[in-house]
């Protein structure tokens, strides 16, 4: 799904409305970076940016991030999730993978591990 | 001599009156009859002592007073007067009981003197009598104390075979020593709880069988006591050390009394060796230590679930805000400093995350757990890292290992600690594997992690589950792995046990019960 001439679409969700405005920062140049703010947002966001990658908070108002990845990976399997999560349980991981999710990451992020994350995300071979 | 009372018989007037009055003037009391009728019929209403009677007379003679006197009163005396006519007759009564006769015309001398005679023989058998009967009444008392003593041995025998019993079934040593502290008497357990024969304490001081801190203690207070009559643990029971005949000391509980017999004072000491009881109140304590810690990281747990979610979310922008400064040209001092907030900010996120975890333990989801496969699932997640320190695992599972009720997010926790553990004991080493060794055994299974990393201290190994103990370097490690490790295990009615030596690995070897106490 790589796009060479194109910036790849990344769509950041959290509710944490600093963070999304901190990663949009940060990843802009290399990026286009949408934010929303819970689950539901983040569906209609999906169909309409079509993004490559999304960063997927789990705990959020009106819908987790858990029923969302579901969502999004049966509407649009090719786009790839990787779950952002306050919680080291291995649960949520093993249930998030089992879901479709390509990677995990616990916060507080590490951006260059999160970059790396993202990179290989995108360079996925479909 | 008046004491004495005598009836006179004679059908002939002259004589019995004659008679009377010779006697009464000697001063014997004397009573008269006219014929045998009469006589016996006195002789029913009145005692008397002697009976003279005449032999021959009509109607009712005098053997018939005789025999009657007798048949009344058997110890009568009586004295017949004859003719020498009826001699024949008179030798024959004395066959019949009558005590002498005398011949008729009556000798005065000799009749008195037969009954002084008579009456000195009344006061013999009667003093002979007053004897036999003190000696029945003594031969009685003998009886009665014969009984008596044989009643007391009985309840002697009773008491001593219960006694005997109390000391054999309470377990309890039963000591007896004299007043200079000298053993007199080893009974009940004492043999078992101290390990000396009878034969080889008796006689010998009490301090062989204390410590010898105790001794001098002893030994003043024997000396108190004996010079003033003050004890301080006589009547009351103390914990104290015994010392057994191996020379291996135990914690005992005695209670002391004290008795004399005449002069002489004993002790007798009723000592139980409490190493069991002291056993089990330290496990209760050290329960009692655990529930408190448990209940108290629970309840932080539970408040740490609560705002984890609140405090990582800030962490995590101050995080990403460091992360952004340090990509601008910094002068060095300040990346330095920069590093070290976002260290800081890892580790307050590491551990709001592992105290976050307690709340889940509340919550046991108990069900069968293959441990084959919950062990595959553990180490993927830990494998990257394993072949990033070029750590080898190598796994020995017993093929027909039973599944184990348990909760398995728990129990992967549990698998995952000790393994990370491990890495974290194998850092920057050559070489190193962990090795997984889970082996079936009577009551569940057995599962070995080991390592060939650093080894624990033998100064800190007794700390290790403790909560917050941490070797590792701030920041890194939270110091409740190993704490949560065991308390998972401990929950489940499982054990985990350590083995390490220091430069060639550490070995945790945990025991899972099959069953689990909390499976409802």
């Amino acid at each position: 799904m790589t796009k060479p001439c194109k910036k790849p679409k990344l769509l950041v969700v959290d509710d944490e409305v600093e963070y999304c405005s901190l990663i949009q920062e940060c990843f802009s140049e290399k990026y286009e970076v949408r934010v929303t703010y819970d689950g539901e947002e983040a569906i209609k966001e999906v169909h309409e940016f079509l993004p490559d990658c999304v960063l997927l908070d789990v705990k959020m108002p009106k819908m987790n991030g858990i029923t969302a990845l579901g969502l999004i990976k049966s509407s649009h399997p090719k786009t790839q999730v990787i779950m952002v999560s306050a919680s080291g349980s291995i649960r949520v991981a093993e249930e998030s993978l089992k879901r479709g999710a390509f990677d995990y990451i616990l916060k507080p992020v590490d951006l260059k591990e999160l970059e790396d994350k993202i990179e290989s995300a995108l360079g996925k071979p479909e | 001599m008046s004491k004495y009372s005598i009836l006179l018989v004679d059908d002939e007037e002259s004589i019995r009156i004659t008679l009377a009055r010779n006697l009464g003037a000697v001063g014997f009391e004397v009573d008269t009859a006219r014929d045998g009728e009469e006589a016996i019929d006195k002789l029913r209403k009145k005692s008397f002592d002697l009976v003279i009677t005449d032999l021959v007379m009509e109607e009712v003679d005098g053997v018939e007073v005789l025999t009657t006197a007798k048949e009344i009163k058997p110890e009568i005396m009586v004295i017949v007067m004859t003719g020498f006519s009826s001699m024949e007759s008179a030798t024959e009564t004395l066959q019949l009981g009558a005590y002498d006769y005398v011949t008729k015309p009556c000798n005065l001398e000799a009749l008195l003197f037969k009954i002084k005679r008579a009456f000195r023989v009344l006061e013999i058998q009667k003093q002979l009598r007053e004897k036999d009967e003190a000696l029945i009444a003594s031969n009685e008392w003998l009886k009665r104390e014969v009984a008596e003593r044989r009643k007391a041995e009985a309840l002697l025998l009773e008491s001593e075979s219960k006694y005997r019993s109390i000391c054999e079934s309470a377990h309890s040593a039963i000591i007896v020593a004299d007043e200079d502290g000298r053993i007199i008497s080893w009974h009940g357990g004492a043999e078992e709880i101290f390990g000396y024969k009878n034969t080889e304490v008796i006689g010998q001081p009490l301090t062989r069988l204390m410590p010898e801190k105790y001794r001098e203690a002893h030994i003043s207070g024997l000396k108190r006591l004996l010079q003033t009559g003050q004890s301080r643990i006589i009547g009351t029971t103390v914990e104290l050390e015994g010392l057994r005949k191996d020379g291996s000391h135990f914690p005992l509980e005695l209670s002391l009394s004290m008795w004399k017999i005449k002069e002489s004072r004993f002790y007798s000491a009723l000592i139980r060796d409490i190493t069991g009881r002291k056993k089990m109140e330290e496990e209760l304590r050290n329960s009692q230590r655990l529930m408190i810690r448990s209940e108290k990281l629970a309840s932080i747990g539970t408040l740490s679930a609560g705002v984890a979610h609140e405090i990582l979310n800030p962490l995590n922008i101050i995080g990403i805000l460091v992360q952004l400064e340090f990509k601008k040209d910094l002068p060095p001092e300040t990346k330095e400093r920069l590093e070290k907030i976002k260290e800081q900010v890892n580790r307050a996120a590491k551990i709001t995350n592992t105290l976050r975890e307690f709340s889940h333990l509340k919550k046991d989801q108990i069900a069968p757990v293959n441990i084959h496969q919950l062990f595959d699932k553990t180490a993927s997640l830990i494998e990257h890292d394993l072949n990033v320190e070029n750590i080898g695992i190598e796994r020995l599972f017993e093929n027909d290992l039973p599944a184990i009720d348990a909760d398995e997010d728990k129990l992967a926790q549990v698998f995952l600690n000790l393994l990370t553990n491990a890495r974290d004991a194998m850092l920057g080493g050559k070489n190193n594997k962990i090795t997984i060794e889970a082996k079936s055994t009577k009551s569940g299974i057995e599962i070995r992690f080991s390592d060939t990393g650093t080894g624990i201290p033998e100064t800190i190994i007794n700390k290790i589950f403790d909560p917050f103990f941490s070797t590792k370097e701030p920041g890194k490690g939270t110091g409740l792995g190993l704490y949560i490790v065991h308390t998972i295990i401990e929950n489940m009615g499982g054990m985990i046990d350590v083995k390490s030596e220091r430069g060639k690995g550490t070995a945790f070897i945990i025991h899972l019960p099959i069953q689990n106490p909390l499976k409802p």
